[in-house]
């Protein structure tokens, strides 16, 4: 009886890791609001996205458009409450970031103002530290980026864990920027590297 | 990009469009930005029509629908998966293309303005062709003043899978494009375009 009884409880402890593991990064309340945000189609009543996502508690500034419902992804398991993951991620005033980009927030996306995100940008937060041959991709490692004011990225850019945009710098379409950004650069290529300074 | 005029040019041309002081908010440098889009009440249900349809399934079909909305898009060319339109005012009227073309799947155009696909042209998968840019700014907003230009795919072009075409570029006749790479500038006629690299292919016939 005592051995049915102890199968049974460590079936239901199976049962619950595999049920946290299935659903943690589910976030119902951000699923919901995506959902009502991807109704409105593409380009259309920017303004409006912005204050929907607002309601998932998403720090908004006041003029930001944005033209596609981006991709939200977090499979952090301390992020595992929705307010730590919508704290995760602030955009400044005067923005405008376009139709399908991804953010990833496993940590901190910090975006200030006036900042324009081209198509298909993706900001990633998390990456691994590498591990012995067997296995390359060894512990996660998560670290911060951040987009300061003035930024322009190039559609199609991909914007690595752990870097600062500097204030006024742009990032030439198409590039993977692994290293910071000195403020008012204009970087481009993969890896992206410096291309000229611009006047401030 | 590389048609972005010297910043001191847009700050000369932001100035002379500043709105009333009374319309200016805090985070306006050089006026208020451009809200992109529009609605184009014709398009936007045959959008939504087609867009559950799955991609390389019903393909002539969609293509059929597509040209009753008005599209120009010849009898022989096809669209394998239902594209991306973006764009204001008259969507569909802003693309033209011709016979024997092959789009596949996950194309994004933006029709801001013209999109001109010759015949014979093939397009990989998730090619994007975009219409709209900015001039460079300031640094307190680097993305300025809103620039369209059109885009030309000229006869026999090839673009590879993932291949981005940046506002006014013309592709020549003949020319292929490789994956992944981001085209800024005009690719002459029967060239192959790696990334920076470009190879003639004018004896290969």
């Amino acid at each position: 009886m005592n051995d049915r009884a102890e199968v049974i409880r460590s079936r239901a402890r199976r049962l619950a890791e595999v049920l946290d593991g299935e659903t943690r990064a589910f976030y119902p309340r951000l699923r919901a609001v995506s959902l009502v945000s991807r109704l409105v189609p593409l380009r259309v009543a920017n303004g409006l996205r912005a204050s929907i996502l607002r309601q998932a508690g998403f720090h908004i500034g006041e003029g930001t458009l944005i033209c596609g419902t981006p991709n939200f992804s977090c499979g952090e398991k301390e992020v595992s409450t929705h307010g730590r993951l919508v704290a995760n991620l602030s955009i400044g005033e005067g923005c405008l970031i376009e139709v399908g980009c991804t953010f990833e927030l496993d940590a901190r996306i910090t975006i200030g103002d006036r900042v324009t995100i081209g198509h298909q940008v993706i900001i990633l937060t998390a990456t691994h530290e590498l591990g012995p041959r067997t296995h390359r991709a060894g512990p996660i490692i998560r670290t911060p980026v951040n987009i300061e004011s003035g930024v322009w990225i190039g559609a199609r850019s991909l914007i690595l864990p752990g870097i600062t945009l500097g204030e006024g710098s742009v990032v030439a379409p198409g590039s993977v920027v692994n290293k910071d950004v000195a403020p008012h650069a204009r970087v481009g290529g993969i890896p992206a590297k410096q291309l000229e300074v611009l006047e401030p | 990009m590389s048609r972005a005029p010297s910043p001191s040019d847009a700050t000369t041309t932001a100035a002379a469009k500043e709105p009333p002081a009374a319309s200016r908010r805090p985070f306006d440098v050089h006026g208020p930005r451009e809200n992109p889009g529009g609605i184009d009440l014709r398009f936007l249900p045959i959008d939504l029509l087609l867009r559950p349809l799955p991609a390389l399934t019903a393909s002539a079909l969609r293509c059929r629908i597509l040209r009753a909305a008005g599209l120009r898009l010849a009898k022989s060319s096809i669209f394998w998966g239902m594209p991306t339109f973006l764009g204001t005012g008259d969507v569909a009227g802003q693309l033209t293309i011709g016979e024997v073309c092959g789009i596949n799947v996950g194309c994004v155009f933006e029709l801001e303005d013209r999109i001109t696909l010759h015949d014979h042209v093939s397009v990989g998968h998730n090619v994007m062709f975009l219409t709209r840019t900015y001039e460079m700014g300031p640094g307190a907003q680097r993305a300025g003043a809103v620039v369209r230009a059109p885009i030309v795919i000229e006869e026999g072009a090839w673009l590879g899978a993932r291949c981005t075409i940046m506002p006014g570029v013309t592709v020549g006749a003949g020319a292929v494009i490789g994956a992944s790479v981001v085209v800024t500038q005009n690719v002459p006629a029967n060239t192959l375009l790696t990334g920076s690299n470009k190879i003639s292919l004018a004896k290969w016939r």
